[in-house]
């Protein structure tokens, strides 16, 4: 289960990015975060596994507070979280296996991997999750001969590579196509459901938000103001959740307080 | 017909005018003044073409005699240039390491990084060579630690503005996958990085290829050492001799880098 409580992130001097958030996470469940550009979801995403260090607040992944670890321990506690990127942020010049191994690297020896002499557990489980995904015949292609929903898949197994707690996908499918978006959606789905992995995703697009999660979340500068089953989602709420600037968004609060 | 002129424009402004004619005659000055000072013999200047002849007349044909010699400490060349590149290589990745923004371990490393860059190129090979010699003697070390302290400059500079240049992207990625930083480097930053690295050391080659045939001046080892010899006793047909073999081995070592270039990226 992933708890956030009073979660605070303000770059330098700035208003916060995100103000005062709580969320739980728990069970295989596949959650969307929406909200227009700027609303935090990626920023959000991102204080998880602390590639963004959070201003106060805290995280809690199945029992360990992620916001009071040090530097090693914070590793070891990344290995647990598995995460995809919009523009999938693999090593072009490395091959696929290389790319879906390193998800390992949190594991294995300095040696193991300077020598590319990966576990022979870790190898089955890679050609395992690539025949799942329909990637196993590109072990030895380098990643940038790949098209862009099979390098989103790479992307995939290697998060899964971890044998991670929870998976945070960010806008995975922006990059892509309508079809191999759908397409990369509903294998998150499927894979949330497979491995009882709860999923969380920062998307755009709201009728595939609808179409594949569980729950979705609307952010909208800083805050959650909609948490619900997808079928509660209606146009009034979908409003409130493009509308405004950042700047009118501080007038209002201003105005309440 | 007369047509009224109602708009007016000229480029510059008379003060900006002014001005511009200022610097002329203010550049114009001081070139008049350095030639001046710079003490140069116009007759020896007026007499140079006819002693180009004439010392080309002595230089043809080049003389084959001490080609063995020649071809010996061309060879005792090419290796005090890739000895010393490869040490270079070596010597230059903690360098380039540390003098780069995105590696750095912190701001003192970074300082240190770019001070070594900074004293090893601001010094020519030669004046390196001549402290070697006095330290090592003369002969081939002297070469080789020469060319190796100028190239660790070079090849740290451009490697470190190559490790600035990497996509951070597949950085994050395996950050969030709990790798050390030493790993982070070896699979996020090495493999971005390497067609830079051979791209510069090639480079770098070819260019200690050039720098070690004038070494010799100096007694720092390599063919200088020959070329030099026959211009103090004036044979000047081996001079000629030894400035075409020079010329071969710098074509050649153009082919050879070209053709490594092509078959590495």
């Amino acid at each position: 289960m992933l708890e956030i409580k009073n979660l605070v992130k303000r770059y330098g001097k700035g208003a916060p990015v995100l103000k005062d958030l709580n969320l739980s996470v728990q069970g295989e469940q596949l959650m969307s975060i929406i909200g227009s550009s700027g609303a935090g979801k990626s920023t959000l995403l991102r204080c998880v596994n602390r590639l963004v260090e959070p201003t106060s607040g805290s995280i809690t992944l199945n029992g360990t507070d992620f916001t009071t670890l040090g530097a090693k321990d914070l590793r070891k506690a990344r290995r647990r979280v598995g995460m995809v990127f919009q523009s999938f942020n693999l090593v072009d010049r490395l091959s696929v296996m290389e790319n879906v191994q390193s998800g390992r690297l949190g594991y294995i020896s300095t040696w193991a991997a300077l020598t590319r002499r990966y576990p022979a557990e870790d190898i089955e489980r890679a050609f395992e999750l690539m025949e799942r995904v329909g990637i196993a015949q590109y072990a030895d292609k380098r990643a940038d001969e790949l098209s862009g929903g099979e390098r989103q898949r790479v992307g995939v197994v290697r998060a899964l590579m971890q044998r991670p707690e929870i998976l945070l996908a960010d806008e995975p499918t922006a990059s892509l196509d309508p079809k191999t978006s759908e397409q990369i959606m509903s294998l998150l789905r499927d894979l949330a459901r497979e491995l009882n992995l709860p999923v969380i995703i920062n998307i755009h697009n709201v009728t595939e938000a609808k179409e594949y999660s569980d729950r979705i979340v609307g952010m909208r500068y800083g805050r959650i103001i909609f948490d619900d089953k997808p079928a509660a989602l209606d146009a009034t709420q979908m409003d409130e959740i493009y509308a405004g600037t950042p700047s009118e968004d501080r007038q209002e609060m201003g105005a309440v307080a | 017909m007369t047509q009224t002129l109602t708009h007016e424009w000229a480029r510059f402004t008379p003060a900006q005018r002014m001005k511009r004619y200022g610097a002329l005659l203010a550049v114009t000055l001081v070139v008049v003044w350095a030639l001046g000072s710079i003490d140069v013999i116009w007759e020896w200047v007026w007499d140079a073409p006819i002693q180009l002849v004439n010392l080309f007349a002595r230089m043809v044909p080049p003389d084959p005699t001490n080609l063995p010699s020649i071809l010996e400490a061309t060879w005792q060349t090419i290796n005090i240039a890739t000895i010393a590149t490869m040490i270079a290589v070596v010597l230059s990745l903690p360098v380039a390491y540390i003098s780069a923004q995105n590696t750095t371990p912190n701001v003192v490393c970074l300082w240190i990084g770019r001070f070594i860059l900074v004293s090893s190129r601001s010094v020519n090979t030669i004046i390196w060579a001549l402290l070697f010699v006095a330290i090592f003697g003369p002969g081939i070390i002297a070469g080789i630690i020469a060319i190796m302290f100028r190239s660790i400059g070079f090849l740290g500079k451009l490697l470190g503005e190559a490790i600035e240049e990497i996509d951070p992207a597949p950085v994050e990625a395996l950050e969030a996958c709990g790798a050390s930083r030493f790993k982070v480097v070896l699979y996020g930053i090495v493999p971005q990085v390497m067609p830079a690295f051979f791209a510069i050391s090639i480079l770098r080659w070819d260019i200690n290829l050039r720098e070690s045939t004038v070494l010799g001046l100096v007694g720092a080892g390599g063919i200088g050492i020959i070329l030099q010899g026959a211009i103090d006793t004036f044979q000047w047909q081996e001079v000629s001799m030894v400035l075409l073999t020079i010329l071969a081995l710098v074509i050649a070592g153009e082919v050879i880098s070209s053709a490594l270039r092509k078959k590495l990226l």
